[in-house]
């Protein structure tokens, strides 16, 4: 048998099918941004965790200029060591126009730590000379296949090579090297080749992975593997150029997203929670009704819960397909195409998503429980005597005598009506201030962004145009270079090399050192106030991150490590504001107090206009010839998840303002149909009676405004924070013209939904509205 | 003269299939001045008559005048302009906007007229002094209806249309209430119709029309009226 009380719950759903449609589209929202850009960071998180675990990625690198056999022993005969390789790792060049440079990495024996996953070909079996496997994204891009020959070297010197194979590898799932942001394919690509290939290159680096139970910290285990094999760098996972960026993309996206969301899921949920109450304070003579019928408190009670099924569940349904086809699809996809893994595809579903469920089902049906159980309080025939007239009294405003008088008599009752209804004004307040606050928070991360790049390419970087030699050269070798360059304004030398920075607990950073001009002019640097600084004569300059991330503050000593074993004490001169890179730069004077390194150059910052590039980029000593439009056009590529989130943000947090605001007109007007029936029967024209009941929603828009403005910043500040990397720091800023778009925006939302809602005004019944009180 | 003619207005109510005719062929003619009362059971079509008269729906056929203009040929703009200046309404539920008090719902009649009575004024004409700062639900049902005829009142309307005005309240409350009404038609020279199905009413009417099932079936006119006093209910 149909439960007739069940019928009436579905029919109240169908009769206010657009509140109720606007309450799912709310709901849906706030599930599938909670749960989309979850699927996307389990989905890579999980992808290359697998790939870690299946490859058997190195937990710690080892360098050192050359290793023994028997100094590879006494590291496997460590007791936290499980497995320990030994390999040959250098840099071959192919020669011609591409510059490209492959890393190539040789063993002497199968390899069972960070394993090559053979795409295509065959494997190596060790009695091949001069075969190799290939970067599969190199090969991409320069069309290469299995059975093809490259050539590499010099011109008395070329070696070729058979493509054996194409692989993927586990150390490079992200492989930017040489302090690229983004990867460049075409020009860096790894290979893996048998020890044999390269007889003049000694074994110079050891991959190990540590016993799973084994519980010491990475300083134990980096002290003990130090102690016993002297000189030797080495670096934990954290501290390699693809873990970490894989890791802190993830960490970041998750970061942001959860707080941007968890925004999101408030607005929505307090929204959600406001109109289900709202809906079933209307439902009050019905509540009655059925109590005189005979309806147990409990049975009406379970059946209005059932308005809260109603919504949850084709949220669910709704919010799913959003969140796994439109948010995990799209980020996955922009995702996959920087990560070199196994694309399986978006995990379709993540605890997220339940939890999300639950807590709509927990918002809805708990507003109508809540409400139901208020209103069942009171005895039927109080239920079904019409609702008291809103009590009559006077708002605080009216006791400010200047102030009411001063008011037109309509100004006086939207005021009044505005105070007087506080449920109506807080809904729509916080509608208002979430959606702003998010909109101006999406227009701010683009702000920001473009800030950073302002204050790091504009008043940092006075140089336009930097040159990379493949091989650090003094500054006669490189005349005819310079004569190349001679149109230019400023050309500074440098000296780039890596270095490990041993900081408090263990903590290593690998950054470049600089070593400059003392009176350089092609970075402008300035402390975190604003001051210029010039590079000291003694001592060095690193950016607040370094300083952070070391514990180290101005005149504290730093040890660094080139990979060669050389160890140079660094004192802190100054810390410096720059927001891209994590550099630490010293003065050619300075350099010469603390190393007796020859001073050689590695890199070219050139300011000059109308310089050949091509010609400059044709020549075969030069690797990397980038100008400052291309060096910032690859920042904001490394952002492109942080802009993808952009316009996510900006998309949702419109849609969500919409649907608030269509809630918020459509409960206002049906709430009011009478009044607004008695405005038509007295002769109001359309315009007036708009006047009197919508302006009030354009005042709740203005009121709502600043103050989603404050929260939208503090938002942007704490999404930022979790931005901020060793490489790039981000500070706020939403811009003046981004806070006028977003309040116009606003503004022309509520305009819109007055103009519907007063559309409606129309087709007001007077007759039937004023019939008998209902 | 602003009389009223009633020419074979009839009004249907289409409901699905089903067509209701709640008013047939309905003729007659009030005058200028006149305390008219429609009379008539429940579903005898009087409400209609006055909805049609007052503007707020349309007539299905026929001829509606009012000083001599026809208002089933207006639309909506004139509809509501006609409302606006010609008519003031009272209802048996009174319908006042619970959020201003009894001085400002009169008010917010007065704002949409050319020559209105002060707020004041009207509330003085029909007997409320002073709790005229108070919120409807502070009021009694007969003080409630009183600010109502004081917001109709105080438009200067030339007609008064008046739906069941004592419906809800009880018999000395609604003689009060009704001997308001007869004085703004006598004193003040509107012409007042009152939708009732209370026969008692009857005497203090120059005009009465009865109706039943839609039709108009008698119409009346008294010359000597009864003291409202005499009145018994």
């Amino acid at each position: 048998m149909v439960d007739m009380l069940q019928k009436k719950v579905f029919r109240d759903t169908r009769e206010n099918r657009w509140s109720f449609f606007a309450i799912v589209c709310i709901c849906s929202l706030g599930i599938a941004l909670f749960s989309g850009i979850n699927l996307y960071v389990s989905t890579v998180e999980n992808e290359v965790a697998d790939y870690y675990k299946r490859a058997n990625l190195a937990d710690y690198w080892i360098y050192k200029a050359e290793i023994s056999a028997s100094d590879l022993d006494n590291i496997r005969s460590l007791a936290e060591i499980q497995e320990a390789q030994r390999r040959k790792v250098t840099d071959i060049s192919l020669p011609g126009a591409s510059g490209a440079v492959l890393h190539i990495h040789a063993v002497d024996e199968a390899a069972i730590i960070n394993m090559p996953e053979l795409l295509d070909g065959s494997k190596l079996d060790g009695s091949e000379t001069n075969a190799l496997l290939l970067d599969n994204r190199f090969a991409q891009a320069h069309g290469l296949s299995v059975g093809d020959r490259i050539t590499t070297g010099e011109d008395d010197r070329q070696t070729q090579w058979l493509i054996k194979g194409i692989v993927r590898d586990v150390e490079y799932v992200y492989y930017a090297p040489e302090g690229l942001t983004i990867p460049d394919y075409h020009k860096y690509g790894f290979a893996y080749t048998n020890a044999s290939s390269l007889p003049d290159v000694a074994f110079n680096e050891i991959i190990l992975t540590v016993h799973e139970g084994a519980n010491l910290s990475q300083e134990e285990i980096s002290n003990k593997v130090r102690e016993t094999f002297e000189g030797t760098n080495i670096l934990s996972r954290h501290h390699q150029t693809s873990y970490r960026k894989v890791a802190d993309a993830m960490t970041g996206v998750k970061q942001i997203g959860l707080l941007f969301s968890i925004a999101f899921f408030l607005t929505a949920a307090l929204v959600t929670w406001i109109t289900v109450s709202r809906m079933m304070e209307n439902q009050r003579q019905h509540l009655g009704t059925l109590r005189s019928l005979g309806y147990s408190k409990k049975k009406i009670t379970g059946r209005y819960a059932l308005l809260g099924g109603l919504i949850t569940i084709p949220s669910m349904i709704l919010g799913w397909v959003i969140a796994r086809y439109l948010i995990a699809e799209s980020l996955y996809s922009i995702g996959i195409t920087y990560y070199t893994i196994e694309a399986t595809g978006v995990t379709p579903f993540t605890p997220h998503f339940f939890m999300s469920v639950l807590c709509v089902a927990a918002v809805t049906c708990g507003a109508t429980m809540l409400s139901c159980r208020k209103s069942l309080k009171l005895t039927p025939a109080a239920l079904m005597r019409p609702k008291p007239p809103a009590h009559g009294h006077r708002i605080l405003l009216e006791r400010i005598a200047p102030f009411w008088r001063s008011l037109s008599f309509s100004g006086k009752i939207v005021t009044r009506n505005l105070f007087r209804n506080k449920v109506r004004m807080l809904m729509g307040l916080v509608g208002i201030i979430g959606s702003t606050s998010l909109i101006l928070c999406g227009f701010g991360l683009m702000n920001s962004i473009n800030a950073m790049l302002d204050k790091a390419f504009d008043e940092t970087v006075q140089y336009n145009l930097e040159i990379k030699l493949r091989t650090p050269s003094t500054g006669e070798q490189l005349s005819d270079i310079y004569d190349m360059l001679n149109s230019a304004r400023n050309i500074d030398a440098t000296m780039a090399f890596s270095v490990y920075l041993y900081g408090e607990g263990g903590n290593v950073q690998s950054p470049y050192l600089v070593v400059m001009d003392d009176r350089q002019k092609s970075l402008n640097f300035k402390d975190t106030e604003g001051n210029a600084v010039h590079l000291p004569e003694d001592g060095a300059l690193i950016t607040p991150r370094m300083a952070n991330a070391l514990n180290v503050d101005v005149g504290d000593t730093v040890t660094a490590e080139s990979l060669d074993g050389t160890v140079i004490a660094l004192k802190v001169a100054s810390i410096v504001d720059f927001p891209v890179g994590n550099e630490v730069y010293i003065g050619k004077t300075a350099f010469s107090k603390v190393s007796d390194l020859p001073f050689l150059v590695r890199t070219l910052l050139i300011n000059g206009q109308e310089l050949d590039l091509n010609k400059l980029k044709s020549d075969p000593r030069i690797s990397l010839v980038e100008t400052k439009e291309e060096m910032r056009d690859n920042m904001l590529i490394v952002l492109e998840s942080l802009q993808g989130f952009q316009v996510i943000l900006i998309l949702f947090s419109g849609l969500l303002a919409f649907a608030v605001m269509m809630v918020l007109g459509r409960m206002n007007y049906y709430e009011r149909t009478r009044e607004l029936a008695t405005l038509k029967v007295l002769g109001f024209h359309r315009n007036e009676m708009k006047r009197l009941v919508l302006r009030e929603n354009i005042w709740i828009t203005v009121f709502g405004l600043p103050f989603g403005y404050i929260i939208g910043t503090l938002l942007l500040r704490a999404i930022l924070d979790q931005a901020t990397t060793p490489d790039l720091e981000i500070s706020p800023l939403i811009a003046v013209f981004s806070i006028a778009v977003g309040f116009v925006f606003m503004l022309a939302f509520t305009m819109l939904v007055n103009y519907v809602m007063g559309r409606k005004f129309k087709s007001i019944d007077m007759v039937a509205s004023l019939k008998s009180v209902e | 003269m602003a009389d009223i003619i009633f020419n074979n207005v009839s009004k249907d109510y289409k409901m699905g299939e089903v067509s209701i005719r709640a008013a047939n062929q309905v003729s007659f003619r009030v005058g200028s001045g006149e305390l008219c009362i429609i009379l008539g059971p429940s579903g005898a079509g009087k409400t209609t008559v006055l909805n049609l008269l007052g503007g707020m729906e349309t007539a299905t056929s026929g001829k509606i005048l009012f000083a001599e203009q026809d208002i089933t040929t207006m639309n909506d703009l004139e509809l509501t302009d006609y409302r606006r200046y010609k008519i003031g309404f009272v209802f048996q539920f009174y319908n006042l906007i619970p959020n201003l008090t009894a001085v400002e719902n009169v008010e917010l009649a007065k704002q949409v007229c050319k020559s209105p009575l002060e707020p004041e004024e009207a509330l003085r004409i029909v007997g409320l002094k002073d709790r005229i700062h108070n919120f409807p639900a502070q009021l009694s049902g007969g003080e409630q209806q009183r600010v109502a005829i004081a917001r109709a009142v105080c438009k200067n309307p030339d007609l008064l249309l008046c739906d069941e005005p004592t419906g809800a309240l009880d018999t000395e409350t609604g003689k009060t209430i009704l001997g308001v009404l007869s004085d703004i038609s006598r004193k003040m020279g509107k012409t007042v119709i009152i939708v009732t199905h209370n026969s008692l009413l009857v005497p203090i009417a120059n005009r009465l029309i009865e109706m039943k099932n839609g039709k108009l079936v008698r119409e009346s006119v008294q010359e000597s009226l009864a003291d409202l006093e005499g009145i018994k209910w």
